[in-house]
């Protein structure tokens, strides 16, 4: 059962200090600007963070520790193959999935 | 003396541009949409199995807006876990949303302080990605940016939120079987796709990757910080070397 006052607390505390770190550098560079370095350095931030995010997902699958899954490794370099070719996001979405449920009824019986 | 902002000649031609950017920003996210659906579905249900009301979810999703940090937030108070703790720990979740801040933040450059205030609350994953994959490809000003960003950010916000509320009141009757886990994991391989040009940001995404899968054992989530930190110092370095 969940603690109602807690609940609160940590709805109202986490909202407010996840706006905080969304408007932090909005904010800071109302009136100041990157340097060039600094801008450089930003570049690399899409494609570090959205790899690292999912990562870990797609080689870990949700509830296993260490058990690696080989369908959803090769399921998803699928999708970014497809992604580099077509450049089309359904595309993406749809060969990844596909891709997934293949490996997994073609490797299911092994 | 500050005087009144003239109404532009070409106005009527503004309001068309901002109209039709105000349908790309929404469009551009329309492919993401179904992930979200089933995501927003899902966490909703899973409020619901923790004991949460309606409205309580409702609050929590418009309040922190921040679909990992909530689900984590609500597994750790059935779990009593204490509330500094809850907090930190989610905190370290959204504290991506700092990058995302910092990267955006050059792009607009020129608005301001009130419109800041607004944009802040919809930067997450899928508004930064589209926008950001969307200033880099062109030429525009902060304005078409912001009507851009906004309805981006705001409909996939939306969408989260509604989905999740219908995920609370439909609860255990959404069928769990399909990968569906698999299609959030897709839709950040879509997004990544219009970043990965020249070698290296081939390299730092590669280091990010493996950083992630190594170190994702380290406590807070502080393991996606680290291996982001490691995957931007990577890119840097190729790229000052090359």
């Amino acid at each position: 059962m969940i603690d109602r006052p807690a609940f609160w607390i940590v709805t109202i505390a986490l909202g407010a200090a996840t706006y905080a770190i969304r408007l932090s550098f909005l904010a800071w560079s109302q009136s100041r600007t990157f340097s060039p370095r600094v801008k450089r350095l930003l570049d690399f931030v899409p494609v570090t963070v959205l790899p690292a995010l999912i990562a870990p997902v797609i080689v870990f699958p949700a509830g296993s520790v260490d058990a690696v899954d080989p369908a959803r490794i090769l399921a998803a370099l699928v999708a970014l193959g497809v992604g580099l070719w077509t450049k089309n996001v359904i595309a993406v979405i749809l060969s990844g999935i596909g891709a997934l449920m293949l490996a997994n009824s073609v490797l299911m019986p092994l | 003396m500050p005087s009144c902002p003239k109404t532009p000649d070409n106005f009527d031609a503004m309001i068309v541009n901002q109209t039709a950017t105000l349908r790309a920003g929404t469009f551009a996210t329309l492919p993401y949409q179904p992930a979200i659906i089933i995501f927003g579905l899902v966490s909703g249900a899973v409020m619901a199995e923790a004991g949460l009301t309606l409205f309580e979810t409702l609050a929590m999703t418009v309040i922190v807006l921040g679909g990992a940090s909530q689900l984590a937030a609500v597994q750790m108070l059935t779990e009593q876990t204490s509330v500094a703790v809850i907090v930190a720990t989610c905190i370290c979740i959204n504290l991506r949303f700092g990058m995302y801040s910092a990267a955006l933040a050059p792009w607009f450059s020129g608005m301001p302080a009130r419109t800041r205030l607004f944009a802040a609350y919809v930067v997450h994953d899928q508004s930064f990605g589209v926008a950001l994959a969307r200033f880099q490809s062109r030429e525009e000003d902060w304005r078409a940016r912001m009507v851009f960003f906004l309805a981006a950010g705001g409909i996939t916000a939306l969408v989260w939120q509604l989905t999740t509320g219908i995920g609370h009141a439909l609860g255990a009757r959404i069928p769990d079987a399909l990968p569906l886990d698999f299609a959030m994991p897709m839709i950040f391989i879509a997004m990544v796709v219009p970043f990965l040009k020249g070698r290296p940001k081939w390299l730092a995404a590669i280091v990010a990757s493996g950083a992630a899968l190594a170190l994702r054992d380290l406590p807070l989530d502080l393991g996606l910080l680290a291996a982001t930190g490691l995957g931007i110092a990577a890119g840097y370095w190729a790229e000052a070397r090359a």
